[in-house]
C-alpha cells in the first residue's frame, strides 16, 4: 500500500508542478482525438444516415459490415494503416509513418464506425413523421437530412462524444503509427504503457489520473447530452 | 364539374398485410373547391389523404395534380411544392412555433424578410402572435395542430390537404377553421377528412368511405 501511496502523491506533485512531459502527452492525447473524431464525424454522420433511411442495393451487408468494424480491435487498425503508411505501402512515400498524422488517420479509422453505428441507430429511433413533414413541406434531400439531424442533435452529439472517448482511450493505434516519440507523438495511453514498464510508476499514475478525468468528463457528456429519457 | 380538376385519383389500389385494402375507382376535385373525406374509423380516409398527399405511393394506379400524373415514379420538387398534406397527428420541429410556420418557406427559398412579413402575417391570421416565440414542446395539442394547419396554409399551396384538421381543436377554433377553409374557396382547393358528417356542411363535394370503398355522396 505504500508503494501505491507514494506513488499517488508522486503523481499529484508532478500534475501541481507542470511537469512537461506530463502534459505535453495530455496535449498531444487531447488534439490528436479532437482531429480524428472531426474526420470519423464528417464521414460517419453521412454513412450512418445513408445506412438507416437509404434504400439501396447492398444496404443489409453495409449494417453487417458496420457492425463488424465495431468489434476490431485498435491494434488491428493499427495494423492495416501501418500497412499502408510504412516504407514499402502504398503511401510509403508521404513519410507519415510516425507522426501525428499517421495517429489521427488510424483514429479515425477507428471512430468512424463509432459514429455512423450510433447515427445510425438515432436516427432509426426517430419518428418517421420528422421526414415526411419535412418531404412534404417541400425540403429537397439536403434539407431532409439537416432537419432530422437537428431534431437528434443530443444523440448526434452523444455518438460523436462516444467516438471522442473511444479514441482517446486507444493505446495499440496511439504506438504502432505514432511511435511513441517524446513531445511529437507519446500521448497518454503510450507514455502509461512505457513509463510503468520502465517503473517510473509515478509519472504513469498522474497521467492515468488525467485519463481517468478525462473519459469520466466525456461519459458524463454523453449522459447528459441524451437526455434524461433517453439515459433511462 | 365546371372547372378543371386540380387533382384526380385513377384507380388507385393499395393492400396492407393485415387485410384492409383501398379501392378507388376515378374521381376528381376542380381546382378551387373544397371536397370533405366522411366515413367511421378504419374506412381509409388516412390512406387515401396520404395518397393524395403524395406522402405514401399507392400499389395500383396513379392520382393527376394539375393535369400531371404522379406515381408510379418519384414525386418532382415542383409537384411536391405545389400541394401540402397536414397529417392527423401533426409533428412539430423542434424549435419554436415561428421557425414552424417558416420552415416550408425557407425550403422554397424564401430569403429572411420576406420569409419573416409571411411568417408574422400568418401567425396575426392565426392568433398566434403571442405564441411566435415559444417551444412548441410546451404547446396543448389542439395549440400544436392549429400551429402545423398555419405551416400548411403560409405556403399558400395550389391543393391544401388536412388529415383530421378538427380533432382536438376547440369549439372557438374548428369556427376558425372552417372560416379559413371557406375563404380559400377559389384559390386553394382544399380537402380534408372528418368523423363528422355535419362538418361537411361548408363543402362543395363529399365523398363517403367506408370499408377502403369511396363513393360521391354529394
Amino acid at each position: 500500500m505504500d508503494f501505491l501511496a507514494e506513488g499517488a502523491a508522486q503523481a499529484l506533485r508532478l500534475l501541481a508542478g507542470g511537469n512537461r512531459e506530463v502534459w505535453a502527452a495530455v496535449w498531444i492525447s487531447v488534439w490528436v482525438a479532437f482531429a480524428s473524431t472531426c474526420v470519423a464525424a464528417v464521414v460517419g454522420l453521412p454513412v450512418g444516415y445513408a445506412v438507416s433511411v437509404g434504400r439501396f442495393r447492398g444496404r443489409r451487408a453495409a449494417l453487417v459490415a458496420l457492425n463488424a468494424l465495431l468489434g476490431v480491435p485498435s491494434v488491428g487498425i493499427g495494423l492495416l494503416v501501418y500497412s499502408f503508411l510504412s516504407r514499402r505501402g502504398p503511401f510509403g512515400s508521404w513519410g507519415m509513418l510516425f507522426t501525428p498524422a499517421a495517429m489521427v488517420i488510424g483514429q479515425a479509422v477507428l471512430a468512424a464506425p463509432v459514429v455512423a453505428a450510433l447515427t445510425r441507430a438515432a436516427f432509426a429511433g426517430l419518428d418517421p413523421r420528422a421526414r415526411q413533414t419535412a418531404v412534404s413541406l417541400g425540403a429537397g434531400p439536403v434539407r431532409v437530412a439537416l432537419t432530422a439531424a437537428r431534431e437528434l442533435g443530443p444523440a448526434l452529439t452523444a455518438a460523436v462524444m462516444a467516438a471522442f472517448g473511444r479514441v482517446f482511450g486507444e493505446v495499440g493505434i496511439s504506438l504502432m503509427l505514432g511511435g511513441n516519440i517524446l513531445f511529437y507523438t507519446r500521448n497518454i495511453t503510450t507514455s502509461i504503457a512505457l513509463e510503468t514498464a520502465k517503473g517510473e510508476f509515478a509519472l504513469g499514475l498522474a497521467l492515468g489520473g488525467i485519463l481517468l478525468v478525462i473519459s469520466f468528463a466525456v461519459s458524463l457528456a454523453v449522459h447528459v447530452m441524451r437526455g434524461p429519457e433517453e439515459s433511462r | 364539374m365546371t372547372g378543371a380538376p386540380a387533382l384526380a385519383a385513377r384507380g388507385i389500389r393499395r393492400s396492407f398485410p393485415e387485410g384492409f385494402s383501398l379501392r378507388v375507382e376515378d374521381f376528381a376535385v376542380e381546382a378551387g373547391s373544397i371536397c370533405g373525406f366522411t366515413g367511421p374509423n378504419g374506412a381509409g380516409k388516412t390512406v387515401l389523404l396520404e395518397i393524395l398527399g403524395l406522402v405514401e405511393p399507392p400499389d395500383e394506379g396513379g392520382i393527376e395534380l394539375l393535369g400531371r400524373r404522379i406515381f408510379p415514379g418519384p414525386v418532382s420538387r415542383e409537384e411536391r411544392t405545389a400541394l401540402t398534406f397536414v397529417m392527423q397527428r401533426p409533428y412539430l420541429f423542434r424549435g419554436t412555433v415561428a421557425w414552424n410556420v417558416g420552415y416550408g418557406l425557407a425550403a422554397r427559398g424564401l430569403a429572411g424578410p420576406e420569409r419573416k412579413r409571411r411568417v408574422d402575417a400568418c401567425l396575426e391570421r392565426f392568433g398566434l402572435g403571442d405564441l411566435a416565440g415559444a417551444d412548441v414542446r410546451r404547446l396543448s395539442g389542439g395549440e400544436a395542430r392549429w400551429v402545423a394547419i398555419a405551416r400548411g396554409c403560409v405556403l399558400e399551396p395550389a391543393v391544401l390537404i388536412l388529415d383530421e384538421p378538427d380533432a382536438h381543436l376547440d369549439e372557438p377554433h374548428v369556427e376558425a377553421l372552417d372560416g379559413l377553409i371557406r375563404g380559400m374557396r377559389g384559390s386553394t382547393t382544399v380537402l380534408f377528412s372528418t368523423h363528422d358528417p355535419a362538418r361537411t356542411r361548408i363543402c362543395d363535394h363529399v365523398f363517403a368511405l367506408d370499408q377502403g370503398a369511396v363513393q360521391q355522396a354529394r
